[in-house]
């Protein structure tokens, strides 16, 4: 077999115009900006959730000294790690000050203030609490951070936000007007969608290395611990096959959906059932927060025109 | 412009009236796209190998790991994402934190003063429950039988059990980590003893690690493991092959 003359060229050339195309076509802000305010009110959810032991365990005599950390990541990573954090030199009182900071920039970041920056700080923000304690580090937390972070390199704050709010109410409007289409918000959604796919096949693919998901028992298993699942759903030990489609559920759709979700036919099918498969992994391991970042990091794929057409329907505020 | 294709999502904002922003330049446009390609390369090669390394992969891992691990992109070196492989290891575990006045008399020779467990009781929906019980998981592993780190286990149970002793000004505890052992799907293959109708009965708990933490006369917290490792009865029978 030959390659026919030019080939390479016409692949070379196909391949950047699609590039382009899929990074630096201008598209509306709207989506970043829904994403926006989503994504700041789950960060917000989550820092306020740590507020009751926040120097308990985030504070530098916490359950877990940096020094303690230190070891334990060493010897389960084998190699350098970096995790700088600066809750590592925080006392109780500057910890709750620093945690209160931290709140304040998501707050910030959710209304859409400078979102660029307050974004940036508020995923280092994230990261400080997560490098203190990496040993126990959630399920959503990686996926706040890459949201946080891709949210700040768009223009977030374009529409629904205090800036855009600001500027409104010379217009008397809060969204329905023009907005300029930018590269950097198709920039910063599909850097998100790129990732989310990544971060979804990551989970079917572990869970892939063990007998639990293939044989159908995991959601079983999960439901059958009594420390940590939110309800008492052991009844359904009277419906094996229920279980086991369950448990085959998640694996197929966390499987299916770094694939199909860019079929434009089966995009909205994935979007649908993402809500149903997140809140029903929630269900069986408690982890609320890591489905509803999963359900809002899905909302990237929604096309702007959904939202344009959502948004026409909120109530326009007076002159 | 272009005909729209299926991958142009962003595409479908033709509704917007105000002209686009300019293109980027295209030395602009050539840096962005080489930081996107390592950007991508990076975060694709550690999600995918997150469960096991390849020699390759641990490479590459290692090369860019600074870069990965500032950012929490290679959540998988801490956060079980599996959730459960069916596993005793993948079974919930608890600390228990007796609480004793004294740090130079022997428990036995004193009252205990209270019992507190990581995790507290709540609501499972909270993230504070939740990382109680990553923690308890994570000491569980370490003095697990099948793969003991004495060394981890001991440092993690002098951490927690000081932290506990200084909040509520006691000075000696005894650390306990208790894994309970779930119940199988079909109850006929429950062993004896474990008791089908109760999956919370003390049977299903078993010891893995106990060891005495207290303050000494400097001031510094020292722990001393109590029992050698306790065998974990097996919760159910092994299927014939």
């Amino acid at each position: 077999m030959s390659f026919r003359p030019g080939y390479f060229t016409e692949l070379i050339e196909t391949f950047g115009r699609g590039w382009n195309r899929f990074w630096f076509l201008p598209s509306d802000p709207l989506p970043c900006a829904v994403l926006r305010i989503a994504v700041g009110l789950l960060v917000l959810f989550h820092l306020l959730s740590l507020s009751g032991d926040i120097d308990r365990w985030y504070a530098r005599a916490g359950l877990l000294p940096p020094a303690t950390v230190q070891t334990l990541v060493l010897a389960e990573v084998r190699s350098p790690y970096v995790h700088p954090s600066y809750f590592n030199y925080l006392g109780p009182t500057g910890t709750r000050i620093a945690h209160g900071l931290a709140i304040a920039l998501a707050a910030a970041f959710t209304a859409g203030a400078v979102s660029r920056i307050t974004g940036v700080f508020t995923a280092l923000a994230l990261l400080a609490y997560i490098h203190r304690l990496p040993l126990v580090a959630g399920h959503a937390d990686p996926a706040l951070v890459f949201l946080v972070l891709y949210l700040s390199i768009g223009p977030a704050d374009a529409c629904l936000s205090v800036r855009r709010w600001l500027r409104g109410r010379r217009t008397g409007h809060l969204v329905q007007q023009p907005e300029q289409r930018s590269y950097w918000a198709t920039l910063s959604l599909r850097l998100i969608q790129v990732h989310l796919c990544a971060f979804v096949a990551m989970q079917a693919l572990v869970k892939l290395n063990g007998d639990a998901w293939w044989n159908g028992e995991a959601i079983w298993e999960l439901l059958a611990q009594t420390h940590s699942r939110p309800f008492d759903l052991t009844w359904l030990r009277d419906y094996e096959l229920l279980v086991n489609f369950w448990t085959h559920a998640i694996v197929y759709y966390q499987l299916a959906f770094p694939v199909l979700i860019w079929n434009r036919l089966a995009r909205p099918l994935l979007l649908v059932l993402g809500v149903a498969i997140w809140l029903s992994l929630a269900l069986a391991t408690g982890l609320l927060l890591f489905a509803l970042a999963m359900i809002v990091g899905s909302l990237a794929f929604v096309p702007a025109s959904s939202y344009r057409a959502l948004s026409m329907r909120l109530p326009v505020p007076a002159r | 412009m272009a005909p729209l294709t299926r991958f142009d999502l962003m595409a479908q904002s033709s509704d917007l009236d105000a002209s686009p922003e300019p293109a980027p330049a295209p030395l602009l446009r050539s840096v962005l796209s080489l930081l996107i390609f390592v950007h991508c390369f990076c975060v694709l090669v550690v999600l995918a190998s997150t469960f096991r390394r390849s020699t390759l992969q641990a490479r590459l891992v290692g090369i860019f790991g600074p870069y990965t691990q500032l950012l929490h992109f290679d959540p998988g070196l801490f956060t079980p994402f599996h959730h459960t492989h069916g596993f005793p290891a993948d079974d919930d575990a608890i600390i228990a934190v007796d609480l004793y006045a004294s740090g130079e008399l022997p428990v036995e020779r004193q009252p205990r003063l209270k019992t507190v467990t990581l995790p507290a009781a709540g609501s499972s929906w909270l993230g504070s429950r939740q990382r109680s019980l990553r923690l308890a998981k994570r000491l569980a592993a370490y003095a697990d039988p099948d793969d003991e780190r004495e060394d981890l286990s001991s440092g993690l149970a002098r951490a927690i059990g000081s932290r506990i002793l200084r909040e509520h000004d006691a000075q000696r505890a005894v650390v306990r980590c208790l894994r309970r052992s779930s119940q199988p799907l079909d109850l006929a293959t429950l062993y004896e003893g474990f008791p089908p109708d109760d999956p919370t009965a003390a049977p299903y708990d078993s010891l893995l690690y106990e060891a005495d933490v207290w303050i000494d006369e400097d001031g510094e917290a020292q722990v001393q493991r109590r029992v050698a490792q306790a065998e974990a009865a097996p919760r159910r029978v092994v299927p014939a092959p």
